[in-house]
């Protein structure tokens, strides 16, 4: 047997030990690769499924805002449509389109799509619009108790349509009237006397009822309101003063379209002032003289005149209408007074004097409309509810969303090859970012 | 005789190496031990929250598509709760009314695996866990159930049985792992998931939202 040098059996039995090692150190890392592999699978896998379920989420919430852009753009008077699969709105990060149609009945269906990331979501809905409570609903409206004197009649017509006598056509037991809107309201009830002819409703409080003397006659409902009419208070616009402002006497002067603030107003006698609308008038005082006329042009819009002290109306003082305009005025009157109108009083427009007491005397006649604390009347006193007026005054204290929402619901998505791209949003519906505009620029 | 005692260790050296050895070796897989813990009971709780979200997501959908008018359980008011809710969900608009769908049910049940009696029959490690089932077409032939989630807790996190006290302070008392509670128009959702992490401890997730009725 042929022995070895120690020298060499360390050697050889050291390369023996290296070679193992470096297969342990390959299997090893061959195990870390793999299990790295795995690890690394399982967290991209994972990574993905939390990266679509937030993106659903994202288009789920995208559309809810698409839905509600769409019935933001309603209540502005829009169609409800915003942008379209071709040229969607960007908003955070994704986007959407919202298609309105016209389901007739104030009614409008609203269908979102929005696509956030991988995320796809539809939404529908069918609203309503509403329209507002108009301020002035109806020929006198009080706050207390309301009584119709003998011999009263209420009618309604449409300033904007012509005068009244042109369609005063019709007849009741030898009353002539024009429409049958001839509301009259109160907070309280609303007691009849003699002879009082009401073409249209008497609607008394919650609680309260109407009570008829004699032969008195209302063609509508006589049925209690529901709720309380909440007489707003008058938000008087901030317009600097410019001093007064006086027509003289047979003189004639001109308001053009716009805000105005005076100190007093005073119509001096046989004076004219026409007034264009649109026009907001602020005074402290107003005085119609006698003879004195204003003249509203309320073609292109109303005129609201704010009075903070008193109103004085002298005999044979008018309000008339430019020819061919509707008769769109209105005054509201915030300091608590008593208003008398004069006998004979020819009154056109709408007055609005929630603290203060409005009475008619002999002989009057009203084509417009009244809303006050207190409203008394003569005899015979013949008043004419001007529908026109409910188109340019809203009730600010029962503003209410003017949108109801009819059913919601979720739908699918169309077309469906949304769905099955996953893609980014832009490069799926071929459109570039940076071209898309916002929600509130694409309204339709 | 002499060389070969030179060659070798003795015995001290060999059990002070020992040491030595198995301290360097053993601290790393300490550490990476109580690292692995604890990523897997941040992977557990993960996964939990994942899971309860996507649940709450779903029974969310459901919901937010009735009306508190088409739910029976809504009379209950705020402060009382359900782990059932009836509900039906608007399909359509006919021109004058809300077309409803067919009476659906989304309900907390006792697992099939794990009947409700103290005991870990099914061996997952956790006790009488729920589950959340969603029936459609209640009472018609057609009716389905689909599994929605499993290993929901029994009772929501923080709450003890039947002792009438609000221990979690919710404003609920004794409520399940899933709960129901009405408030005008309004539902708030409460569910209390449950996992185990690695080292088989049980590790609780719970979530609440609240969503308006669209109908």
């Amino acid at each position: 047997m042929k022995l070895q040098r120690s020298s060499e059996l360390t050697v050889k039995g050291v390369g023996r030990r290296l070679g193992v090692a470096l297969m342990g150190v390959l299997v090893v890392l061959s195990g870390l690769l793999v299990l790295l592999a795995t690890f690394q699978q399982v967290t991209a896998r994972r990574s993905s499924e939390t990266r679509a379920s937030a993106d659903d989420r994202r288009a789920f919430y995208l559309a809810e805002t698409a839905l509600n852009e769409g019935m933001t753009a309603l209540r502005a008077g829009s169609s409800g449509a915003v942008g379209s699969e071709a040229a969607p709105a960007y908003f955070g990060g994704g986007v959407f389109w919202v298609e309105a149609t016209d389901l007739g009945s104030s009614r409008t269906r609203l269908e979102a799509t929005a696509l956030a990331g991988s995320g796809r979501a539809a939404l529908e809905a069918v609203v309503e619009v509403r329209p507002q409570e108009p301020l002035f609903r109806s020929v006198l409206n009080s706050k207390d108790p309301l009584g119709m004197a003998s011999g009263v009649t209420v009618d309604s017509f449409e300033s904007e349509l012509g005068t009244y006598a042109s369609q005063a056509t019709n007849s009741y037991s030898g009353i002539p009237f024009a429409k049958d809107n001839g509301d009259v309201c109160s907070n309280g009830s609303i007691t009849f006397a003699a002879g009082a002819s009401v073409f249209g409703d008497a609607t008394p409080g919650p609680g309260y009822t109407c009570s008829f003397t004699g032969s008195s006659y209302v063609s509508g409902s006589t049925l209690p309101a529901a709720d309380v009419f909440t007489f707003p208070v008058i938000n008087v616009p901030s317009t600097p003063v410019t001093g007064p402002l006086t027509v003289p006497n047979n003189g004639i002067s001109t308001l053009t379209t716009g805000s105005y603030g005076f100190s007093n107003l005073t119509i001096g006698n046989g004076g004219t002032l026409k007034v264009q609308g649109p026009a907001k008038i602020v005074c402290t005082d107003f005085t119609g003289n006698m003879y004195g006329r204003l003249e509203i042009d309320a073609t292109n819009g109303p005129v609201t005149i704010y009075v903070q002290g008193l109103y004085t109306h002298v005999n044979r003082f008018e309000a008339v209408p430019a020819p061919g305009s509707p008769m769109a005025v209105a005054f509201m009157l915030s300091a608590p007074q008593t208003i008398s109108f004069p006998p004979k009083a020819k009154l056109r427009g709408a007055y609005y004097a929630p603290d203060s007491e409005i009475q008619f005397t002999s002989d009057d006649e009203i084509w417009g409309a009244f809303a006050a604390k207190k409203v008394s009347m003569a005899s015979s006193t013949k008043f004419h509810f001007d529908e026109s007026l409910m188109d340019h005054w809203d009730n600010p204290a029962g503003k209410v969303d003017p949108l109801d929402l009819l059913v919601w619901r979720r739908i699918g998505v169309t077309p469906q090859s949304l769905l099955l791209d996953h893609r980014d949003p832009y490069t799926v519906l071929g459109v570039n970012k940076n071209a898309l505009l916002s929600p509130a620029q694409s309204w339709l | 005789m002499k060389r070969t005692s030179k060659s070798g260790f003795s015995m001290l050296e060999l059990v002070v190496s020992a040491s030595i050895l198995s301290f360097v070796l053993g601290m790393p897989l300490m550490i990476f031990r109580s690292a692995e813990r604890m990523r897997s009971s941040v992977t557990t709780r993960g996964d939990l929250q994942a899971k309860t979200r996507h649940t709450i997501d779903r029974i969310a959908g459901r919901l937010a598509g009735s009306s508190a008018g088409m739910i029976p359980q809504s009379l209950l008011g705020a402060g009382q709760w359900s782990s059932i809710v009836d509900l039906q969900v608007a399909i359509g608009w006919n021109g004058a009314t809300v077309d409803w769908g067919t009476p659906e049910r989304l309900a907390l049940l006792v697992s099939p695996e794990d009947p409700d009696d103290g005991v870990d029959n099914d061996t997952d490690g956790m006790v009488d866990e729920r589950i959340v089932v969603w029936i459609t077409d209640v009472g018609l032939g057609t009716q389905r159930t689909t599994l929605v989630r499993r290993d929901v807790s029994e009772l929501m996190a923080g709450e003890i049985a039947g002792n009438g006290i609000d221990d979690n302070g919710n404003g609920l008392v004794d409520e399940a792992g899933l709960a129901f509670e009405f408030v005008d128009d309004q539902v708030v959702i409460r569910l209390s998931l449950q996992g185990l992490d690695s080292s088989n401890a049980i590790i609780e997730h719970t979530e609440e939202r609240r969503i308006a009725f669209r109908n």
